[in-house]
């Protein structure tokens, strides 16, 4: 987990509606090697999920004035692992599907994504061994 | 008759406590009879027997029928009765006058005054009216006592005082002081044995006490009867317990008082409205309705009545006088002369006030023609009063009236000697003109003075004038007139013959000279006057003097005169006649002429004058008493009587014819006045049962005047014990009366009655009181006012019509009812009531006031507001149908009848409820129990929009944190992406430039509201650095075009870019570049926006070699925030940027 190797190559999509900050999440993943997948509204997300197959999601919870709710459902349906990343308090993610999620408060830093992002590998790979 | 004095005592109100104290103080044993001649309600059981016999040792005895009375004894009336006594004995009679007409205590004393005499003694105890006065007159007239009660001690004083006004009550004192009184009375020898009082012979005492009384008060009496006379002083010995005429002459020698007193009693005269009617009925049809028909319109009828005393007699001829004249349709002069020698009856007679009871004499419609009633007392109209002359004279001693029509003297001569009557007669004899008529009492006559009149009427004493005035019988002043006024000048005031004059008395000479000797005689052979030597033919008659002129006759006249006079009568012609008179033995031939003369149709005025002539014994026979002589003589005597006897046989058929015609009518008559009597007897009955009648309505009206006063009483005390001043007001707003508490209010006094209340009514001020008053007359409705007056007091004044027993409006009533407090608390109430209401008004949140049935009874301005409601769907509604039952909420009904009964308020309730209108809301309710209004009050605050607030504000705060988190997130991103340069100053710089540029975007963002900007104003805000100092180096061209928060923002860090990159590389990093910046929309299916960023004139420009920050930005810028293409081209010109989005 120190290491940001073992990221290489994963496939990420990173689901933020702010340009920049999408832009520089972006840039966090790329240079760790990973294989980045962008989208900015719950549409694009939920098209990219199907499409591009990612191995786990960064998710910005509003996504222009639109609750990532569904897509965050719809991850947990495929068992994606997701991190979510937000400048909401825990209290304003009431939802079930938001509830217990993996979380980062903005502003992040590179490490905290690239750590977040690879522990959650880490869960979901530990949880379907598991299983 | 009974040889001890009866008592008469007349009572009414207030007399049964007099008659305890009377009869408590009188004993057993005076030897006394007493008569109770109270005045009782004929409705009602006595107990007056029962009370006085309490009270007395005597038997007291109610009266009935009839009984004897006896010494010792009181006898007491029975109600409904009235008292006679005869002989002594009492009887018991049904009142014949009309209940409230009825006088019983006048009517027993003057039946005791008639009975008893001198030796009947009356009292007057308490009782109101007149009752008893007029009896006392008679009980006087006859010589009695008469005793009245002091007023002073008398429950009612009206009779006492009545009675004590006629001047005639002998004693005044209180009922304990009678007995005494009356004992001594009684053994005076005056009432003991007034027989023998009056039979005592004391000539020169009682001359000297007439003399005494003359010199005191000119009044001479010597001529009056002595036995009146007598009786009348005993009487006042009587009363003074005098039993000597001497000693009484002493008394009277040092007391005035007492002569006075003397003479007015000697005065005494009872008189009486037309008393005896049928004489005045004879007087009004043979003498004063001739009188009135032969007199013509407005000449003067003299009429004198000597003694007039009260002057009722003298009312009474002046009544039937003015009665005839005006059925007549004549005005007539009436002059009436009455007089009187006592001062004292005069001024009584000229006031002319009479008592209740005169109403038995005279007839109501007289009474209501002549007569005003005041109180119990009837007093003489001013019309009838100014017809007589009352004046003080003398009969005796001052000189007469003349020329009278009438003169009416009745019950005077009887008080005075027979000879003084006699020379009365003369005197009225000269008074009269011819022609003229005398009226006197039933037991008056002109005895001895047939000479002087003739009967019209003998039964009731009319008599008329007869003959010219006869001087000789005239001798005035009747008696000598001993220092009287009018002694000396009476001969010149009478009528004064006419003075002779040359040629009368030389007819008269010639007369006595040559004119045969003659007599004037009438019809009746009644001598009327003689003239000449006639003593040789007449001679006055033994015996009674006589002017008969046959009577008179000398011897051997009369038959042959009589049948000559009778045929000259007959005949109508002169007729002479021869007669032989036998003087001193010696016959005389004597011719004789009757000759009738005449004075007019009527047969009394015939007159014949007899005329003597002395024939010469030689033209006859000579008187020698030779045989033949005297056979032929006697044969002529023989003759004259024959035919005397003829005659006379004669006349007696004459007068049996008459006598049998009269007998005719006589039996008619008689006829006649049986079936008249009958008539008499039906009306009597019918005015029996009449009577009865009224004496039923007489009762229920006593029970309604008793009934009444009750009322009235109790009316009174009511109206004193109120505070509520009242004020009667008649038809014309004058004052008829005002309860005592009304004199402060208006400060009327007990004066103002009768004047208008317009002179008062200024003191009130607001609503005018008289055209209130006039308002409600008009419109017969109350009306009702408050007012106040000058001190600020307020009154409710209320005005009503005044309704009469049958309904007749009659003025207004007004009452004032004192409000002050009552207004001073009404205004404190309305004050804190508008207080209170000023406050549920002001207040801003909704309120409402319910009543304990929850309707709604009213609501503030923040209500109406707040629910979109009117007063007039809201008031008085229950509060649960208050539009469309939008208060129909079960909780809060719930609530207020449960809680509030008990708790006085609750607070903090909360609802939620939707609205009409308004939509669903959350309010805060309060309620209140208001206890003395009997109210709740309901309050409201409308938390909805608050709460809301609330949560718009969390919301923003934790918006706004995800907000600063995001907008960190950017910075760290633009820090964090920022190439870096070789200086810290230069990526200082692109830093912070970028940062600008996202704060302005913000800046603009925020001042629309976040919601989106104006394309055209970004372009020109982003451009602005550039544009300072060298507008014209950017070139703008473009419309406005509405941009999303997103697109605004995106396009500002793209133009930033690109601003900064121009000015950095490009076109305005030297100065002659330029650049022009320009889009346009395109509407496809889809509205686009294209724009254009074009440079020139700058520096050649290259495709950078690496892809830095600011390309990608504006790249992924265009991507991501705009959805659209952006396409860069590096010319020679200069770099072109041209970037296409949706609007969207």
């Amino acid at each position: 987990v120190e290491d940001g190797g073992e990221l290489t190559g994963r496939r990420v999509l990173v689901v933020e509606d702010e340009f920049l900050v999408a832009m520089e999440l972006e840039g966090v993943l790329l240079r760790e090697g990973c294989e980045v997948l962008g989208a900015s509204t719950v549409p694009q997300a939920l098209a990219a999920l199907h499409d591009g197959r990612p191995e786990v999601v960064v998710l910005d919870v509003n996504l222009g004035g639109t609750r990532a709710t569904p897509v965050a459902a719809a991850l947990r349906d495929r068992g994606v692992p997701f991190v979510l990343i937000t400048g909401y308090s825990a209290l304003q993610l009431s939802e079930p599907e938001l509830r217990d999620a993996r979380r980062l408060d903005k502003p992040v830093s590179g490490r905290d994504l690239t750590r977040a992002v690879a522990q959650a590998l880490q869960a979901a790979q530990a949880s379907s061994a598991a299983s | 008759m009974a040889d001890f004095p009866i008592v008469g005592i007349g009572s009414s109100a207030g007399g049964l406590e007099a008659l305890q104290k009377l009869f408590g103080a009188m004993p057993p044993d005076s030897g006394l009879a007493f008569v109770v001649a109270a005045h009782l309600d004929p409705t009602q059981k006595s107990h007056l027997t029962e009370l006085l016999s309490r009270c007395t040792k005597m038997p007291v005895v109610e009266i009935k029928s009839s009984i004897k009375v006896e010494p010792d004894h009181v006898y007491v009336i029975a109600p409904d009765q009235e008292l006679t006594i005869r002989s002594g004995v009492v009887k018991t009679s049904k009142p014949t006058a009309p209940r409230g007409h009825r006088h019983p205590v006048d009517s027993f004393f003057r039946s005791l005054a008639e009975d008893q005499g001198a030796r009947a003694i009356a009292i007057v105890l308490s009782g109101t009216g007149t009752n008893g006065s007029q009896g006392l007159r008679f009980i006087k007239a006859e010589g009695g006592i008469a005793i009245a009660q002091d007023p002073e001690t008398a429950g009612f004083a009206g009779m006492p005082r009545s009675a004590i006004a006629t001047g005639i009550v002998d004693l005044i004192l209180p009922p304990e002081k009678m007995p005494d009184a009356l004992l001594n009375l009684a053994r005076h020898p005056y009432v003991r044995h007034a027989a023998e009082a009056v039979a005592e012979r004391a000539p020169d005492d009682l001359y000297r006490l007439l003399t005494l009384v003359r010199a005191q008060t000119k009044h001479d009496f010597s001529n009056y009867r002595q036995r009146t006379l007598l009786r009348r002083i005993y009487r006042r010995m009587g009363l003074h317990r005098i039993e000597r005429l001497p000693d009484y002459i002493e008394r009277l020698r040092d007391d005035p008082a007492e002569i006075k007193a003397l003479a007015a009693d000697l005065t005494i005269n009872v008189t009486g409205f037309l008393r005896d009617p049928e004489a005045w009925k004879v007087l009004a049809d043979k003498v004063v309705a001739p009188l009135v028909r032969q007199r013509p319109d407005g000449s003067a009828v003299r009429v004198w009545v000597p003694g007039c005393s009260t002057g009722e007699e003298a009312y009474s001829v002046a009544m039937l006088v003015l009665e005839h004249a005006e059925v007549a349709k004549k005005t007539l002069d009436l002059i009436l002369f009455a007089t009187d020698v006592a001062d004292g009856v005069l001024s009584s007679a000229r006031a002319g006030v009479y008592p209740a009871s005169i109403a038995q004499d005279v007839t109501a419609a007289r009474l209501e023609r002549w007569f005003e009633m005041e109180d119990d007392t009837y007093c003489v109209k001013k019309a009838l009063r100014e017809t007589i002359t009352f004046a003080p004279q003398n009969l005796l001693q001052d000189p007469p009236f003349s020329r009278l029509d009438l003169i009416s003297c009745r019950n005077l001569l009887i008080y005075l000697e027979p000879e003084i009557q006699k020379r009365v007669l003369g005197l009225f004899h000269f008074a009269l003109r011819d022609g003229g008529h005398l009226f006197l009492g039933p037991a008056e006559s002109i005895a001895g003075r047939e000479d002087l009149f003739q009967a019209v009427s003998s039964k009731w004493r009319i008599y008329r004038r007869l003959g010219p005035t006869r001087h000789d019988v005239v001798d005035f002043p009747l008696i000598d007139a001993i220092g009287s006024p009018h002694g000396s000048s009476a001969q010149v005031e009478a009528p004064a013959e006419p003075s002779d004059r040359a040629g009368e008395l030389m007819d008269r000479a010639l007369l006595e000279r040559y004119a045969p000797a003659s007599v004037l005689i009438d019809q009746h052979f009644r001598v009327l006057y003689l003239r000449g030597p006639t003593e040789d033919y007449l001679r006055p008659p033994s015996g009674e003097p006589s002017y008969n002129l046959i009577n008179m006759a000398r011897e051997g006249l009369q038959s042959a005169l009589r049948a000559a006079v009778r045929k000259a009568i007959k005949e109508g012609q002169e007729v002479i006649g021869d007669a032989r008179l036998r003087r001193s033995r010696v016959l005389h031939p004597v011719r004789f002429v009757v000759a009738p003369l005449r004075f007019g149709s009527d047969d009394d005025a015939r007159r014949l004058l007899v005329s003597f002539f002395e024939v010469t014994p030689e033209a006859v026979e000579p008187a020698a008493a030779d045989e033949p002589a005297d056979e032929s003589q006697l044969q002529a005597d023989l003759d004259a009587t024959r035919e005397d006897l003829r005659l006379t046989i004669e006349q007696m058929e004459a007068a049996n014819e008459e006598l049998k015609a009269s007998n005719e009518e006589v039996r008619s008559i008689n006829e006649e006045l049986q079936a008249s009597n009958e008539e008499l007897e039906t009306s009597k009955e019918e005015l029996q049962s009449l009577n009865e009648e009224l004496n039923t309505v007489n009762s229920q009206l006593q029970a309604k005047v008793g009934e009444l006063e009750a009322r009235t009483d109790d009316l009174n005390n009511l109206l004193n014990s109120t505070d509520v001043a009242t004020l009667f007001l008649d038809r014309s707003l004058c004052i008829r009366w005002f309860t005592p508490s009304m004199k402060t209010l208006l400060e009327l006094l007990p004066s103002d009655l009768g004047r208008p209340i317009s002179h008062f009514a200024q003191r009130f001020s607001g609503g005018e009181l008289l055209e209130d008053a006039r308002q409600v007359l008009e419109r017969l409705l109350p009306s009702d006012a408050e007012v106040a007056d000058e001190l600020g007091r307020w009154y409710i004044r209320r005005i009503l019509p005044y309704r009469t027993a049958v309904d007749r409006i009659d003025g207004v009533v007004v009452t004032f009812t004192e409000i002050t407090e009552r207004k001073r608390r009404e205004k404190e109430v309305q004050d804190a009531k508008e207080f209170a209401e000023a406050v549920v008004e002001a207040v801003r949140f909704p309120l409402v006031v319910l009543t304990p049935e929850l309707r709604v009874k009213s609501a503030n301005a923040a209500f109406y507001e707040a629910f979109q409601v009117t007063p007039d769907v809201t008031e008085g509604r229950p509060l649960a149908q208050l539009g469309n039952r939008q208060w129909d909420i079960p909780e809060l009904h719930q609530r207020l009848k449960s809680v509030l009964p008990e708790s006085a308020e609750f607070v903090d309730f909360e609802i939620e409820h939707d609205f009409e209108g308004i939509g669903r809301r959350t309010m805060l309710l309060h309620a209140r129990r208001l206890d003395g209004a009997q109210l709740i009050l309901l309050g409201m605050v409308d938390l909805t929009e608050r709460k809301r607030g609330e949560q718009e504000r969390e919301l923003l705060m934790r918006e706004l944190s995800h907000r600063v988190k995001n907008v960190l997130a950017v910075v760290q991103a633009l820090a964090t992406q920022t190439d870096h340069s070789p200086s810290v100053e230069e990526y200082r710089d692109k830093f912070v430039g970028r940062l600008q540029a996202l704060t302005r975007a913000h800046s603009l963002l925020l001042d629309g509201q976040w919601r989106g900007t104006d394309l055209r104003r970004l372009v020109e805000l982003e451009l602005h650095a550039y544009r300072v100092d060298h507008p014209e180096v950017i070139e703008v061209e473009g419309e406005s075009v509405p941009l999303t928060a997103n697109q605004g923002l995106g396009l500002s860090l793209i133009l930033h870019e690109l601003g900064t990159n121009a000015a950095k590389y490009g076109a305005l990093s030297q100065s002659r570049g330029r650049v022009h910046v320009s889009w346009h929309v395109e509407n496809d299916d889809q509205r686009r926006l294209h724009l254009r960023w074009e440079e020139r004139d700058g520096p050649p420009v290259e495709a950078p070699s690496r892809r830095g920050f600011g390309t990608r930005l504006v790249e992924r810028a265009c991507t991501q925030e705009l959805q659209g293409e952006s396409e860069l081209n590096y010319t020679r010109e200069g770099l072109r940027c041209e970037i296409a989005f949706p609007l969207g």
